[in-house]
């Protein structure tokens, strides 16, 4: 590939991207988008939260993994007022979803717990990409975990309308359901969750282009797909690396341009 | 005097109360239904499965065991309102869970060669290119001059999608209601229809119940209330049903 060339896609690249961080930056600093409903109505802390989570996509890959998930996960918890929450991430091989993270009650012992699409809350709003709530949770969860949980809310994570995997709430405080509102809330949600979700696999990608494979797995995206376009600029800064190798003269020129890929915003 | 004057609100609730669903066959387009649950037994006419050879597809005559749920449930509502209903399951999630806007269209082409008088889609097609929109739309025209009434779901985020989004069809979003006989219209609307689609108990696989809040659930309602109406007037159109619920609809008024 011709050098100008590559250099010229990347840059349209970063552009792109560029525009998606700003987007999400309002989007977050906006908070869940919805008419009546307000985070800060339901939850003092939950714009707070919002921001840490506006902040991290302002920052790139400089958050901790574990501080990231938990700030994502207690917002999760607190934009609905529930007890726990959890996040699942779709594995293809077996067709299940898997609990990569959680929050609140029961979080210790879900972590890696396997939801069968079939005939599950999960499934349902994965596979009919739906905010649904619904009581009780799932017979086998509560029978393996020895809780009993009233009530969950589910959203799948959608990015370009390809479902990835959910981010649920569970026990809602005070009150039998989930109420319409929080359906509402939650799937404003659910989008900025996803997002995050993938600039966190957009974030591995670069580091193992940077780093070969010393790079670590980050735990909530182990068999996350990377989407079409994502792929397709992980080739183009491939290549640019590539190129960087065989003319070492356009090294400064090469880091600039992935420097900017990967501390974008 | 404006149009809804014209219409008298009492006789379509009176018709809605009389009918049962007695003769009208429900097609119920989804992941298939649990006929073994109780709150389902004897519903289920026929069962259909949507499956893919070679890049086409083909509705063939199978047992539609429910992949996800979701479909029983949509049954169990049709069920619970218009009980003297046939309901046909045709199954287009795999087992895999895989739904495509070509499974929806040889589902509809398998209702309307079953000659079925309302069917329910709970179920949205978002980003459809503009060739799968015209695709579609030459099978729910069918319906509409076939006498099939389509009764679909909204986007929980309320994206414009399809079919709900085609004008013959009666798009349903979610409304926090008693029960079927409170409903809302807005005529003109896309999205024309309000329904009871919160904390809704719905049989589940696994002789179990669920409560559910979701627009897919609040479509089933429009589906059954159509059912009655079907059973208590036979023949009305698809023009006709969408009149008469402009003229029962709750709008802020009580049942």
């Amino acid at each position: 590939m011709d050098i100008l060339q590559a250099i010229e896609r990347v840059s349209r690249a970063v552009e792109v991207l560029s525009n998606e961080i700003k987007e999400l930056k309002l989007m977050a600093s906006q908070g869940p988008p919805s008419g009546s409903y307000s985070a800060q109505a339901v939850y003092p802390g939950a714009d707070d939260q919002l921001k840490i989570v506006a902040g991290y996509l302002a920052l790139g890959p400089g958050m901790d993994q574990d501080e990231l998930l938990n700030t994502l996960l207690s917002c999760a918890q607190q934009v609905v007022r529930a007890e726990g929450a959890g996040l699942t991430i779709y594995d293809d091989q077996k067709d299940v979803l898997v609990f990569r993270a959680a929050t609140g009650v029961g979080a210790d012992k879900i972590v890696g717990w396997e939801v069968p699409l079939t005939n599950s809350q999960h499934g349902i709003a994965f596979r009919m990409r739906q905010v649904i709530s619904s009581t009780p949770l799932n017979r086998a969860i509560d029978q393996a975990l020895g809780i009993t949980y009233r009530n969950v809310l589910i959203a799948p994570l959608l990015i370009n309308d390809e479902a990835i995997g959910t981010v649920s709430a569970v026990n809602k405080i005070a009150e039998d359901h989930f109420t319409p509102q929080d359906i509402e809330a939650y799937t404003g949600f659910a989008e900025l969750a996803a997002h995050i979700v993938r600039q966190r696999m957009r974030e591995y990608n670069l580091m193992r282009i940077i780093e070969g494979d010393a790079a670590e797995v980050p735990r909530e995206l182990a068999g996350v797909k990377n989407l079409t376009g994502d792929a397709e600029l992980l080739q183009i800064i491939k290549d640019v690396v590539a190129i960087e190798r065989r003319s070492p003269e356009m090294l400064p020129l090469c880091r600039q341009l992935i420097g900017a890929l990967a501390n974008m915003g | 005097m404006t149009f809804e004057q014209l219409l008298d609100r009492d006789k379509v609730l009176e018709l809605i109360e009389q009918g049962t669903g007695r003769g009208v066959k429900v097609g119920i387009l989804d992941s298939g239904v649990d006929f073994t649950h109780p709150a389902l037994a004897d519903s289920v006419h026929r069962s259909f499965e949507v499956r893919e050879s070679h890049g086409n597809f083909a509705a063939h005559e199978a047992p539609g065991t429910d992949v996800l749920g979701h479909g029983t449930m949509c049954a169990g509502v049709i069920h619970e309102i218009a009980p003297e209903a046939e309901l046909y399951n045709i199954k287009t999630l795999d087992e895999r869970g895989q739904n495509s806007p070509a499974k929806v269209i040889c589902g509809l082409e398998c209702a309307i060669a079953q000659g079925l008088h309302v069917l329910n889609l709970s179920l949205v097609s978002l980003n459809m290119s503009r060739n799968t929109i015209v695709d579609m739309l030459y099978w729910v025209e069918k319906a509409y001059y076939s006498g099939t009434i389509l009764v679909a779901a909204t986007d929980n985020k309320q994206k414009r999608g399809f079919p709900g989004d085609y004008s013959s069809v009666i798009a349903v979003d979610f409304q926090h209601f008693p029960d079927f006989r409170s409903f809302n219209y807005y005529l003109g609307k896309p999205v024309e229809m309000e329904a009871k689609g919160v904390y809704v108990e719905a049989p589940f696989p696994g002789n179990t119940y669920v409560s559910t809040t979701c627009t897919s659930i609040a479509c089933p309602h429009v589906t059954g209330l159509v059912a009655r109406l079907l059973s208590a007037m036979p023949g009305l159109t698809s023009f006709q049903i969408k009149t008469l619920l402009m003229a029962a609809r709750s709008n802020g008024r009580k049942a």
